[in-house]
């Protein structure tokens, strides 16, 4: 049995509590996506951030950054990056010797933290170089093998208005994100404490409130959050009526679903509930976890078919059927 | 983990499982009460349908009902399971407790191992928790409640007053016969007062008798059961002179000499009772024993004589009742062939419309307006004189007769022949005439009919000479009397 006695869940909580302070400094409202960031870093998985221009992506990402000790690497994506651009390439290096040897240049992706910005502008080809980092973290080239370091989390931004120049995600790929996350635009309270952050002289700093081990340690522990069989079934459920061809299902899902969540999807709502609850303050998991992080993680999942499109239904209508 | 009635003295080594469990047997006694209402209601419907739709009676399915109720309660406290995962659930979800209890319990019964730091925090948890529900009502803490006390009451005493006071019921059903048979009186009069066509008249005037004679069947079944109850005096020295009494239907008689039988127990007991010293312990002891002995059991034979005198009493109300609805089936019978006829002879000779009030005895008036086809009239009137003169049974000529019957009255057969005979006749001479107002067209037959008449009233006028110089007949009621006439002689 795993028994961790760096663990305290106070001092996790007191973690938390920093964690949102910090971050609140630099980025105004959106509470929820910033605790969700931090549910997928706990839970070993990525996010795919969605938001108009200018609300504050890349900052949010960049902030993160900031208040971990954690190395950060930027990828702007665009139509002429090439995987080699992202995972890196092998150079003939001159040694002083006069021989000549092969070398490695380390991309991008190999830091903690890698920021995608505008995933959906890069070619598929390119997109998919960061399939085997997203599920592997491991790369490979040249028939190598380089394993990432840990933690690693792929934050990549996409714009949802701009449609021209752009390349929709391959569905495989959007599964290998924990969470999709929106962030909403601000209201006008918000908008004015922006402005009054970003438009005059602040001197405030950013702390650094963790390192890499204690976040190894704490996303150890959340794998030991208790999960009760009810709970366990609640989720089972949830996903099974996702599912079109399941007679449980909602009318709605049956009408306008063309792939339901797939079992990855269960693994990762299971997965962010425990951090939830670990991050709510509880050592097991209830159905206010599950329900809490069920848009998030599977409103990317569930593929909708023409007829939805047409009749302008989402995913999130879906889902919220799904819930009640 | 589950409960059940072998559970209700097992004790829980843990102290959360023993909570639960606790939870569990006040979940068990209010789901065993719940079920016991539901099945008490669900039998009590069972014997209002059956008892709406065939003749059987409240008492009889009662009886059956009664064993089935006792069985189903015995099944279900031998097979109610509860589980602890859904008391568990259960004051989760009441108490907001975010699924720690289901956890808690997930954990119990888990055999893989998990974090120690983990399951001691939530065990912690669960403690404090346990302590503050333990404070609380079992209202407090699980979501089912007491169904409310005053339904819980109101179906019990429906039960009861069904399984253990049937005979009460069986009472009420000599008072409601006796309301249905009225009922149906007043139906028939509402019937053939009606405008609608002869056809449907007799049609409901079937479904009427029909009714009645499932009112006559309850009747009788009331009867007879109530005569079985004459049987509990077997032993006593009245029963067989009682029994004689019922043969010859002397209802009065019999009460009587019931009542005097227990005025006589009343007696000789107060008469053994003043011989002795109630302080005398040697005598106490002798009261004792007599109570012990049936030969000395006045009580015993009090009682039964009085459930005796109950069912005779009821047996006289019955028979009432009977008596009534003979006497509306009479009526109905006599009317349905009447209207029959009329309707026949309608279709073979004429076809022409006539006013159903004519041919049917009008209550109270008994009017003729007749606006086509007198021959017909003539017919159809002859028709109901057979049926009226052939035992003398009152047909629809007895106008009033038909209607006291119709007004509540018991009319016997005796009465409507004085009726008949009290039937005065004044200021027709020799020369009396068929008025043409009411004649639509002299036949040959009519013609003859008319010479018959004018013989039958010079018979009558022989045999009523007293009656023929008084003036107590209105012009107005000339039709009346000519119809009766019609009738006597159509032969």
């Amino acid at each position: 049995m795993k028994q961790n006695k760096d663990f305290n869940l106070d001092e996790f909580l007191g973690f938390y509590d920093s964690y949102t302070k910090e971050v609140s400094k630099v980025i105004v409202g959106n509470i929820d996506v910033v605790k969700g960031i931090l549910i997928c870093l706990l839970s070993k998985g990525h996010v795919l951030l969605e938001g108009i221009p200018g609300i504050g992506k890349t900052k949010l990402v960049q902030t993160l950054a900031d208040v971990m000790s954690l190395k950060f690497s930027r990828i702007q994506f665009t139509p002429d990056l090439m995987p080699s651009d992202i995972i890196g390439t092998t150079i003939l290096e001159d040694r002083d010797s006069g021989e000549k040897k092969f070398k490695f240049n380390y991309g991008p992706i190999f830091s903690n933290i890698v920021l995608a910005d505008e995933i959906n502008r890069a070619t598929p080809k390119t997109q998919s170089s960061l399939l085997e980092a997203m599920q592997e973290n491991s790369v490979s080239f040249a028939s190598q093998t380089y394993n990432l370091d840990q933690p690693f989390i792929v934050l990549a931004t996409q714009n949802p208005i701009e449609m021209e120049g752009t390349y929709s995600l391959p569905e495989a790929q959007m599964d290998r994100f924990l969470f999709k996350l929106i962030m909403h635009s601000p209201n006008e309270e918000e908008l004015k404490k922006i402005i009054n952050i970003t438009t005059e002289k602040n001197n405030f700093s950013l702390q650094k409130i963790i390192d890499k081990e204690k976040l190894l340690v704490y996303r150890d522990m959340v794998l030991d959050v208790l999960v009760s069989d009810e709970i366990m079934n609640f989720a089972i459920k949830l996903i099974v009526s996702t599912h079109p061809d399941n007679k449980n299902a909602p009318d709605l899902v049956k009408e306008y679903v063309r792939i339901g969540s797939s079992p990855r999807g269960l693994q990762s709502l299971i997965l962010s509930a425990k951090s939830n609850a670990l991050i709510n303050g509880r050592v097991h998991v209830s159905k206010e976890d599950i329900l809490e992080i069920f848009k998030p993680a599977l409103r990317h999942r569930v593929l909708l078919n023409f007829a939805a499109e047409a009749e302008n239904i989402s995913a999130e209508m879906i889902l919220d059927k799904v819930i009640t | 983990m589950i409960f059940n009635f072998t559970s209700f003295f097992n004790k829980q080594d843990d102290r959360f499982l023993n909570f639960l469990k606790h939870q569990a047997k006040k979940e068990f006694i209010i789901s065993l009460f719940i079920d016991f209402s539901f099945i008490a209601s669900a039998n009590i419907f069972l014997i209002s349908i059956i008892s709406f739709v065939t003749t059987y009676s409240i008492s009889d399915l009662a009886k059956v009902f009664f064993p089935i109720f006792a069985i189903s309660m015995i099944f279900t406290f031998f097979n109610k399971k509860i589980k602890f995962e859904d008391i568990a659930k259960n004051i989760d979800e009441k108490k907001s407790l975010k699924n720690i209890l289901s956890t808690g319990l997930w954990l119990q019964n888990s055999n893989s191992k998990k974090n120690k730091y983990f399951t001691k925090i939530l065990l912690e948890e669960i403690q404090i928790i346990i302590a503050d529900l333990k404070s609380k009502k079992i209202e407090d803490v699980l979501p089912r409640v007491f169904m409310p006390t005053f339904f819980l009451i109101f179906v019990l005493l429906i039960f009861f007053s069904i399984t253990n006071n049937f005979l009460k019921f069986q009472f009420d059903s000599v008072k409601a016969n006796s309301i249905k048979i009225n009922e149906i009186k007043a139906d028939f009069k509402d019937v053939i007062n009606s405008t609608i066509d002869n056809e449907m008249k007799i049609k409901i005037a079937n479904d009427l008798k029909q009714k009645l004679s499932n009112q006559k069947y309850e009747n009788s079944n009331l009867i007879s059961d109530n005569l079985k109850m004459v049987e509990k005096i077997k032993d006593h020295e009245i029963y067989s002179e009682v029994k004689k009494l019922l043969t010859d239907n002397n209802y009065d008689e019999a009460i009587s000499k019931l009542k005097e039988s227990i005025t006589g127990i009343d007696n000789q007991n107060k008469n053994k009772l003043k011989k002795r010293d109630p302080l005398n312990s040697e005598n106490k002891s002798l009261v004792v024993e007599n109570k012990n002995d049936t030969s000395f059991s006045p009580s015993l034979n009090k009682e039964a004589l009085e459930d005796v005198i109950d069912a005779l009493e009821e047996n006289k109300d019955a028979l009432d009742n009977e008596f009534e609805a003979n006497q509306i089936g009479e009526r109905i019978n006599e009317w349905v062939t009447t209207a029959s006829q009329t309707d026949e002879l309608t279709a073979s000779r004429f076809g022409a419309s006539i006013d159903t009030e004519n041919v049917m005895p009008e209550s109270g008036e008994g009017s003729s307006r007749i606006e086509g086809g007198t021959m017909f009239r003539q017919a159809a009137v002859a028709q109901d004189a057979d049926q009226s003169m052939n035992g003398f049974e009152g047909g629809s000529s007895s106008g009033d007769a038909d209607a006291d019957a119709l007004e509540g009255k018991i009319i016997s057969r005796a009465y409507t022949k004085v009726k008949r005979k009290n039937f005065t006749i004044s200021n027709f001479s020799d020369n009396f005439d068929i008025s043409d107002e009411w004649v639509y067209k002299p036949t040959t037959e009519r013609i003859l009919n008319d010479e018959d008449i004018k013989a039958s009233y010079s018979n009558i006028q022989n045999q009523n000479s007293i009656g023929l110089h008084e003036n107590k007949i209105n012009q107005s009621d000339s039709f009346k009397i000519k119809n009766y006439f019609l009738s006597i002689n159509s032969e």
